[in-house]
C-alpha cells in the first residue's frame, strides 16, 4: 500500500508525458487557433511539471520552481502575443481557422 | 605704315574701292531705289571713278615722262619666316593708261545700260553687278602682286559668272555662265600653281644675301626675272615653266586657244556686259597679266605664246566669217584681236600689245554697243538674216558702228586701230626678218629719248618696291627677254604673213556684219519697223558717239597712252621704233586691208545673201565652210569627249564609292554580324544550356521538396515532432547497437 | 576654372532643359545655355592678343591651366589648357553650336530629350578641345560620341538607325586604335615621365620622345605604328578617303542642326587631334618619307575624289557631305608636308596654317551650307537636285544667302575657303610641285559641282511647286548671316584668324627643328 500510494518522481513524469502528448495532439489536430494556443499551453505546462519535478526529486534547490514561473510568465506573454496574431488573423480573414492561412506554402 | 605713300595711291584705292561701295548699296537698297535712282547712282559711282582716274592721269602726266613706280605692300598670308603674300597697290603707266581705259569704258556702258536695260526685272542687280565688277576689274590692274591679281582675277571672272547668267531663267545662259567658269578655273590651276612657282623659285632668288622680309611685287618678281633671263647660259628651265602657267591663267581669262571655247558661249549676257567684260576689259585682263610678268618669260616661253596667239587669231577671224548672229561676229572677232594682242606680246611687242588692248577697248566696245543699240531697236532680234537697211532707221547707230569697223579694220591714220594693228605687225616683220636683233636697243632707245637717262625700274626687295634711280645704261641688255627663238629663219615669216592676211580677213567680216545690218533691203519687215518706230534713246547714243571719238583718238601719240606704256618698260621702248623697212611696207600692205577686205565684203553682200550663197555652191567650199561654220567641231569635241569622260569618271568614283568602298564596310559589317548570329547560337544551345541545365536540376529539386511546405502550422509541428521521434529513435537505436542490447 | 565651367556649363544646361515645362521653354534655356557658353568662351580672347600669346615654345604657350589629381594611381590628372591649336576650334565649336541650336528651333519630336542630349555633346566636344591630359582627352572623344549616336538614331531620317551605328561603329574603331597608343604611351611613359598622360611633356620629354623613338613591340618599330594607329583613328573623324563612307549617311539621315555641328565641329577633331596627339609627339614617324607620301597621297585623293563623287550626286544633302570630303582632304595634305620642311630648318608654315585654317573656314562654310540644305528640304521635303530649279526667282533672299555660301565652299577668293586651299596649295607646292598639280585639280572640280547644283537648285524657269514655298523666316536668316559674314571676314583680312594660332603652330613646327 504503501507503494501504492508513495507518489514519487515517475508519476510526475508520466502525467507530464500525458499532458505533453495532449498537447501536441491539440497542437497537431485541432484547426482552430484558439486550440493551438491551448495545446501550447499545455506542451509548456507539461514541460513545468517536469522541471519542478526534477527539481524536487533531483537537486532539492529551488532552480528548477523559478524556471516553471519563467515560463509560466513567458507562456503569457506568448499567448498575449499569439492571441493579437489571432486577432489580426481573424481581421483578415474572417475565420481562426489556422488551415486558411497557408500563405507559406512552398 | 601709310605715311610716306603717294597720293596717287589713295586715288587709285578710292577710285576701286568706290565701286564696292555701290555694289553693296545697290545690293542691300536697290529695289527700294527704284529704277531711275538705282541706275543713275551706279553710273555716278563709276563716273566718279573715272575722274579719279583721269586726275591720277593728269598727275602722272605732270611727273613728266620717267616717273617712278609708286608702291603700298601689305602683308597678307606669312609663307615662311621672311616670305610674305602680301597685297598691295601700285601705280606706274600701265596701271593709269588701264585705269582711265577701263573707267571711261566702264562709265559709258553704265550709261548705256539704264537705257538698255530699262525695261528688265532685275534692273538694280544688274548696276550692283556691274559696279561689282568694276572694283574687280580695277583691282585687278592696280595691284602689285600676283596674289592680288589672282584674287581680282577670280572676282572679274564670278562678275562674268553672274552678268552671263544674268538671264538665269535660260538654260542656254546658265550654261555658258559655268562653262565660262569652269574654263576659266582650267586656266587658273596653271595661273596658281605659277604663282606658287614664281613665289618659292624666285623667293629662293631673291633672298640670296637679302635678310629682309621678301614681298614679291610684281616690279620685284620682273627684276629678279630680267637678271635670270639676262644670265650668261640662258634661263633656268623653271622659268620657262613659270611663263607658260601663269600664261594658262591669261588663255582662260583671255580666250585664247584651247580655252577660247566659253566667249562666244558668253554672248548669253545682256550686251552691254558682253561690251564691257567681254570686249573691252575682263577678257584683256590675260594679256595685261602676260605684259605685267614680261621679265619672267624667257624666249620659249614667249614663241609658246605666240604661236598660241597666231592659232587664236587665225580661227576665230575664219569662223567669224561664218556667223550670222551679229553678236556672235563680234565674239569671234574679240578672240581674233585677243589673238593678236597676244602674238604681238609672245613676239616681244610688249608695247604693241598693250596699246592693242587699250584701243580694241574703245573700239570693240563700242562695236558692241552698237550690236546692243541694233538689238534694242530691233526687238532683242540678233539674227542678221532677219536684219537689213537699219541705217535709215537709226543713223547714229550705224554711223558709229562704221567708225569702230573702220578702226578695227585699220584705215590709215584716222583710226587708232590702225596705229595699235600696224605697231603689232611691225613687231612681226621686224622678228621675222631678224632686225630685232641687228638693232641695239640701247642705241635706238637713247636716241629717241634723246640720251637723257631714265628712271629703270629696279625696285629692290629692301626699298620695297620704291624705285630709285637706275643706271639705265646698265640695264640695257639687247638681246635679253625678246623673241630671239626663229628671228631672222623662213618660218618665222608667218608670224608675219598670217595676221597681215588676217588683217584683209577682219577687214572683210567686219564689213559683211556692216553691210548685213545696216545696208542691204530690210529683210524682216518687222524687224525693220520696230527699229523705225522705237530707234535708239539718248541714253543709248551719246555712250556710242563718246566711244566712237575715243575708237578714233586714242591711237593718236598725242594722248599718251603710248607713252604712259612705254614708260612701264623704258628701257625697251620700241614700240614705235619699227624698223624703216617694216614700216614702208606696211605702210602700203596693212594700210590697204581694209580697202581690200571691205571692199570685198561690200561687193559680195551688196545685194545680202545672194552671192555669198553662190559662192557657197562652188565645188569644195561647202564642206570648208560647214567645218568653219561649226567652229572646227572644238565645242563638240569637248562637250562629247572631254566632258562625258569627266563625267563618267566620277559617276565611275561614286559607284567605286556606293560599291567597293562603301560595300566593303557592310561585308565587314555584315561578316560581324554573321559571326555574332553563329556565335548568338553557340550561346544558347551550349553554354546558355548548360546554365539552364543545372536551373531545371535546381527546379525540379524544389518541386520536390516543396510538397511537404503546407503552409499549414499543424503540419509542420506534426513534422517537427515525427523528425524529433526519428531522431529520438535513431539515438536510441544506435545506443542499444552499440550496448549490444540489440544482440 | 574659366575653362571648365565652359565645358561643363552646357551639362548645366542639359539639366536644366530637363526640367523645363514647356517646349517653348526646352528651347530658349538651351539657346540661353548655348550662348552663355559662346560668351564665356570669348573671354579667351584677351589671353591670345599681344606679343608672347603664344609662349617661346609649344609646352609654354598653354594658357588658363587647369590642373587637379582625377584617378591618382594611374596619374591620371583633369587637365585642361588651351592654346592657339584649340582656342579657334572652341570658338568655333560655341559659335557653331549656338547658330544650330537656333536652327533646332523647329524639331518637334521629344524637344527635351533632343536639346538635352544636344548640350550634352557641346561638352563633349569642348571637352576634346580642351583637355591636355589624353586619358580624359580620350574620356571627352568618348562622351561626345553617345548624344551624336542617339540624336541622330532618334531624330534621323528614314534610314536613321544604319547611319547611327555606323557613325558609332566607326568612331569606336577609330577610338580603339586610339587607346591601344594611349595605353601604349602610359606603359613606356610611367618609367620616365611624372605624369604620363600629360600631352604636351610627352611632346616635350626628351626622356620620353628617346622611349617611344626606341621601342620595338612585337618585332615592329614602335613608333610608326603608334602614328598610324592614331592617324586612321583621327582619319576616320576627319574624315580622310577610304575612311570616309560613314559621312555621308550620317549627313544624310541626321537632321539639319545636327549635320551643322557634324560638319562644322566634328570633323576639325580629326584634324585637331592629329595636330595635338600624332605630330608633336611622334614627330619622327610624322616626317619619314613613307608617311609624308601616305598622308599626302590620302589627302589629294580626298580632295580630288570627293569632289569628283560629289559631282555623281544627285542627293543634295549627300552632295555636301562628300564637298566635305573633298575639303578635309586639304587638311590632310597641309598637315602631310609642313613638317618636314622645319627639320633642315627654314621652312614654310603655309601648310599648317591653311590646315588650320580650313578648318575654321569649312566649319563656317559647310555648317552653311547644311543650314542652307535644310531650308528647302523643309519646304519641298525632298532633297532631289534633279527636282529643284528655279528658287533664285522663287526666294531671292535665299539665293543671295545660298551663293555666298556655296561660293565659300567652292573657295572663291574673297571667301575664307580660299584662303585655307591657297595657304595648304603653297605649302604643298614648296614639297612637291606634282602633289600641289594634282591637288589643283580638285579646285576645278569643285567649281563644276557647286556651279552646276547652283544652275539645278537656284536658276532656270519658275516652277509652279516652288511658288507655294514660305520665304526665308527671321530665324533662319539669323542663323546664315553670322557665318556668312566670318566666312567673307575672313577672305579679306586672313589675319583676323591666322593671328590667334599661328604662334601655336610655328612652336609646334619648331619642335621638329
Amino acid at each position: 500500500m504503501n507503494h501504492v500510494l508513495h507518489i514519487g518522481l515517475n508519476h510526475y513524469l508520466v502525467l507530464a508525458a500525458i499532458l505533453f502528448a495532449a498537447g501536441l495532439c491539440t497542437m497537431t489536430l485541432k484547426r482552430n487557433a484558439i486550440g493551438i494556443l491551448i495545446g501550447v499551453e499545455l506542451v509548456l505546462n507539461a514541460a513545468n511539471v517536469n522541471l519542478i519535478a526534477f527539481s524536487h526529486y533531483g537537486t532539492g534547490l529551488i532552480d528548477g520552481q523559478v524556471t516553471a514561473i519563467f515560463v509560466i510568465v513567458l507562456a503569457a506573454a506568448e499567448a498575449a502575443v499569439a492571441l493579437a496574431i489571432f486577432l489580426n488573423f481573424y481581421n483578415r480573414l474572417a475565420t481562426v481557422d489556422v488551415d486558411r492561412g497557408d500563405r507559406l506554402r512552398g | 605704315m601709310f605715311d610716306d605713300v603717294n597720293p596717287m595711291i589713295w586715288m587709285l584705292t578710292a577710285a576701286t574701292l568706290l565701286p564696292l561701295g555701290g555694289f553693296v548699296v545697290l545690293i542691300l537698297l536697290g529695289k527700294r531705289m527704284g529704277r531711275a535712282l538705282a541706275g543713275w547712282f551706279g553710273t555716278a559711282v563709276i563716273g566718279t571713278s573715272a575722274v579719279l582716274a583721269l586726275l591720277v592721269a593728269k598727275r602722272w602726266m605732270g611727273l613728266g615722262e620717267h616717273a617712278a613706280v609708286a608702291d603700298l605692300i601689305i602683308p597678307w598670308l606669312q609663307l615662311k619666316e621672311n616670305l610674305v603674300l602680301s597685297v598691295g597697290v601700285h601705280v606706274d603707266g600701265l596701271t593709269v593708261a588701264m585705269t582711265v581705259m577701263v573707267t571711261i569704258v566702264a562709265t559709258m556702258i553704265h550709261l548705256f545700260s539704264v537705257g538698255y536695260m530699262w525695261d528688265d526685272v532685275r534692273f538694280s542687280r544688274f548696276f550692283a553687278f556691274l559696279n561689282l565688277f568694276c572694283f574687280s576689274m580695277l583691282g585687278l590692274i592696280v595691284g602689285n602682286t600676283l596674289i592680288t591679281m589672282f584674287v581680282f582675277w577670280e572676282l572679274v571672272g564670278l562678275c562674268s559668272y553672274l552678268l552671263i547668267g544674268f538671264y538665269f531663267e535660260k538654260k542656254s545662259a546658265s550654261n555658258a555662265a559655268i562653262k565660262a567658269f569652269v574654263v576659266n578655273r582650267i586656266g587658273d590651276f596653271g595661273f596658281i600653281l605659277g604663282i606658287a612657282g614664281a613665289f618659292f623659285w624666285l623667293a629662293r632668288e631673291a633672298s640670296a644675301g637679302s635678310h629682309g622680309v621678301i614681298n614679291l611685287t610684281i616690279s620685284q618678281m620682273n627684276h629678279i626675272g630680267s637678271g635670270l633671263l639676262a644670265a650668261p647660259g640662258g634661263a633656268p628651265l623653271w622659268l620657262t615653266a613659270i611663263g607658260l602657267l601663269l600664261f594658262c591663267g591669261a588663255v582662260g581669262k583671255s580666250a585664247q586657244f584651247p580655252l577660247h571655247v566659253w566667249l562666244p558661249d558668253a554672248m548669253e549676257g545682256p550686251t552691254p556686259v558682253s561690251a564691257l567684260i567681254h570686249a573691252a576689259t575682263m577678257v584683256a585682263a590675260g594679256v595685261y597679266m602676260v605684259g605685267r610678268i614680261f621679265d619672267l618669260l624667257t624666249p620659249q616661253a614667249l614663241l609658246v605664246i605666240a604661236a598660241i596667239g597666231l592659232i587664236t587669231l587665225t580661227m576665230a577671224a575664219l569662223i567669224a566669217i561664218t556667223q550670222f548672229d551679229i553678236k556672235r561676229v563680234l565674239a569671234y572677232s574679240t578672240l581674233s584681236q585677243l589673238g593678236y594682242m597676244v602674238m604681238g606680246i609672245g613676239l616681244g611687242g610688249y608695247v604693241a600689245g598693250l596699246f592693242h588692248l587699250i584701243t580694241h577697248a574703245f573700239f570693240k566696245s563700242l562695236l558692241f554697243l552698237g550690236s546692243g543699240a541694233v538689238i534694242h531697236a530691233c526687238h532683242h532680234e540678233q539674227d542678221m538674216r532677219k536684219m537689213g537697211g537699219l541705217f535709215r532707221a537709226i543713223p547714229i547707230t550705224a554711223i558709229t558702228f562704221i567708225i569702230a569697223t573702220f578702226a578695227i579694220s585699220g584705215l590709215p591714220f584716222v583710226t587708232s586701230g590702225f596705229y595699235s594693228k600696224d605697231m603689232i605687225l611691225g613687231n612681226a616683220w621686224d622678228y621675222a626678218s631678224g632686225a630685232r636683233t641687228v638693232h641695239s636697243t640701247h642705241a635706238e632707245s637713247a636716241g629717241e629719248h634723246g640720251g637723257e637717262a631714265t628712271a629703270a625700274e629696279t625696285p629692290t626687295a629692301e626699298h620695297g618696291g620704291e624705285a630709285g634711280e637706275g643706271e639705265t645704261a646698265a640695264f640695257h641688255a639687247p638681246a635679253l627677254n625678246r623673241q630671239t627663238i626663229g628671228a631672222g629663219r623662213a618660218w618665222a615669216w608667218m608670224f608675219f604673213w598670217i595676221p597681215l592676211v588676217i588683217a584683209y580677213v577682219t577687214a572683210f567680216y567686219m564689213f559683211r556684219a556692216v553691210m548685213l545690218t545696216f545696208f542691204t533691203r530690210p529683210r524682216d519687215e518687222h524687224v525693220f519697223h520696230h527699229a523705225k518706230e522705237h530707234g535708239v534713246p539718248w541714253k543709248m547714243k551719246i555712250p556710242l558717239i563718246v566711244l566712237a571719238a575715243g575708237a578714233i583718238v586714242v591711237g593718236f601719240p598725242q594722248l599718251k597712252f603710248v607713252g604712259w606704256i612705254e614708260s612701264t618698260r623704258p628701257a625697251e621702248a620700241w614700240g614705235l621704233q619699227i624698223s624703216h623697212a617694216a614700216h614702208g611696207f606696211l605702210f602700203v600692205w596693212a594700210g590697204i586691208a581694209f580697202a581690200v577686205g571691205g571692199g570685198l565684203a561690200v561687193l559680195i553682200y551688196r545685194n545680202g545673201f545672194g552671192l555669198a550663197t553662190k559662192i557657197r555652191r562652188l565645188p569644195g567650199v561647202e564642206p570648208i565652210y560647214q567645218v568653219v561654220y561649226n567652229k572646227f567641231y572644238v565645242d563638240e569635241l569637248y562637250n562629247h569627249v572631254l566632258l562625258k569622260l569627266t563625267m563618267a569618271a566620277c559617276q565611275v568614283s561614286y559607284f567605286w564609292d556606293k560599291w567597293v568602298i562603301d560595300g566593303l564596310v557592310n561585308v565587314v559589317g555584315t561578316t560581324v554580324r554573321s559571326v555574332a548570329e553563329f556565335s548568338g547560337m553557340f550561346d544558347r544551345h551550349v553554354i546558355d544550356g548548360s546554365a539552364n541545365g543545372l536551373a531545371a536540376v535546381t527546379q525540379g529539386a524544389g518541386r520536390l521538396v516543396r510538397v511537404p511546405q503546407t503552409g499549414r502550422i499543424r503540419n509542420y509541428v506534426l513534422f517537427m515532432v515525427l523528425t524529433v521521434l526519428l531522431a529520438v529513435g535513431v539515438f536510441l537505436t544506435v545506443r542499444m547497437v552499440q550496448n549490444g542490447m540489440l544482440g | 576654372m574659366l575653362l571648365t565651367s565652359i565645358i561643363f556649363l552646357p551639362t548645366v544646361g542639359a539639366i536644366l532643359v530637363l526640367l523645363m515645362p514647356t517646349r517653348a521653354a526646352v528651347r530658349w534655356m538651351a539657346l540661353l545655355f548655348a550662348a552663355a557658353t559662346f560668351g564665356i568662351s570669348l573671354m579667351l580672347f584677351p589671353a591670345f592678343i599681344g606679343t608672347g600669346a603664344f609662349g617661346a615654345s609649344y609646352g609654354e604657350g598653354i594658357r588658363h591651366i587647369v590642373r587637379a589629381d582625377w584617378i591618382q594611381s594611374f596619374k591620371i590628372e583633369y587637365y585642361l589648357g588651351v592654346d592657339g591649336l584649340s582656342f579657334p576650334l572652341v570658338i568655333l565649336t560655341t559659335f557653331i553650336s549656338l547658330l544650330s541650336c537656333l536652327a533646332a528651333f523647329n524639331v518637334t519630336k521629344a524637344t527635351k530629350g533632343f536639346f538635352s542630349l544636344f548640350l550634352l555633346l557641346e561638352t563633349g566636344m569642348l571637352g576634346v578641345f580642351l583637355s591636355l591630359d589624353f586619358f580624359l582627352f580620350y574620356i571627352f572623344w568618348e562622351v561626345m560620341l553617345l548624344p551624336m549616336y542617339f540624336l541622330i538614331g532618334v531624330w534621323g531620317g528614314p534610314r536613321k538607325e544604319y547611319a547611327a551605328i555606323k557613325f558609332f561603329l566607326y568612331t569606336l574603331a577609330g577610338s580603339v586604335l586610339m587607346l591601344i597608343v594611349l595605353l601604349a604611351f602610359y606603359f613606356i611613359g610611367r618609367d620616365v615621365m611624372a605624369r604620363p598622360f600629360d600631352l604636351i611633356e610627352m611632346a616635350a620629354n626628351a626622356k620620353f620622345q628617346a622611349a617611344i623613338g626606341g621601342k620595338w613591340i612585337l618585332g615592329m618599330k614602335f613608333m610608326p605604328m603608334a602614328f598610324a594607329f592614331l592617324f586612321i583613328g583621327f582619319a576616320i573623324k576627319l574624315p580622310a578617303v577610304p575612311f570616309h563612307t560613314w559621312l555621308p549617311d550620317a549627313h544624310v539621315e541626321a537632321p539639319t542642326p545636327i549635320s551643322m555641328i557634324l560638319a562644322g565641329v566634328l570633323l576639325k577633331m580629326g584634324g585637331y587631334g592629329l595636330m595635338r596627339v600624332s605630330y608633336p609627339i611622334l614627330r619622327e614617324a610624322a616626317v619619314s618619307r613613307v608617311f609624308i607620301t601616305l598622308l599626302a597621297v590620302i589627302g589629294i585623293v580626298s580632295i580630288v575624289y570627293g569632289a569628283a563623287v560629289a559631282m555623281a550626286q544627285t542627293d543634295f544633302k549627300k552632295l555636301v557631305a562628300y564637298s566635305s570630303v573633298s575639303h578635309m582632304g586639304w587638311v590632310t595634305l597641309g598637315l602631310a608636308v609642313t613638317p618636314i620642311s622645319f627639320v633642315a630648318g627654314g621652312g614654310s608654315i603655309a601648310g599648317f596654317n591653311g590646315a588650320m585654317f580650313q578648318m575654321v573656314a569649312h566649319g563656317l562654310s559647310s555648317a552653311m551650307m547644311f543650314f542652307l540644305v535644310g531650308v528647302i528640304y523643309d519646304r519641298a521635303h525632298h532633297r532631289d537636285l534633279n527636282r529643284f530649279g528655279g528658287l533664285a526667282l522663287a526666294m531671292p533672299v535665299y539665293f543671295g544667302l545660298a551663293a555666298v555660301g556655296f561660293f565659300a565652299g567652292m573657295g572663291l577668293p574673297g571667301t575664307a575657303g580660299f584662303i585655307g586651299e591657297i595657304l595648304v596649295l603653297f605649302g604643298t607646292f614648296d614639297y612637291s610641285v606634282w602633289y600641289a598639280g594634282i591637288a589643283a585639280i580638285g579646285m576645278i572640280l569643285t567649281a563644276g559641282y557647286i556651279l552646276w547644283t547652283i544652275q539645278r537648285v537656284f536658276l532656270g524657269p519658275a516652277r509652279p511647286d516652288n511658288a507655294k514655298f514660305a520665304p526665308m523666316t527671321p530665324r533662319e536668316v539669323i542663323v546664315l548671316i553670322p557665318m556668312g559674314v566670318f566666312a567673307i571676314a575672313l577672305g579679306i583680312y586672313p589675319k583676323l584668324a591666322t593671328m590667334f594660332f599661328q604662334g601655336t603652330l610655328e612652336n609646334i613646327c619648331a619642335l621638329f627643328r
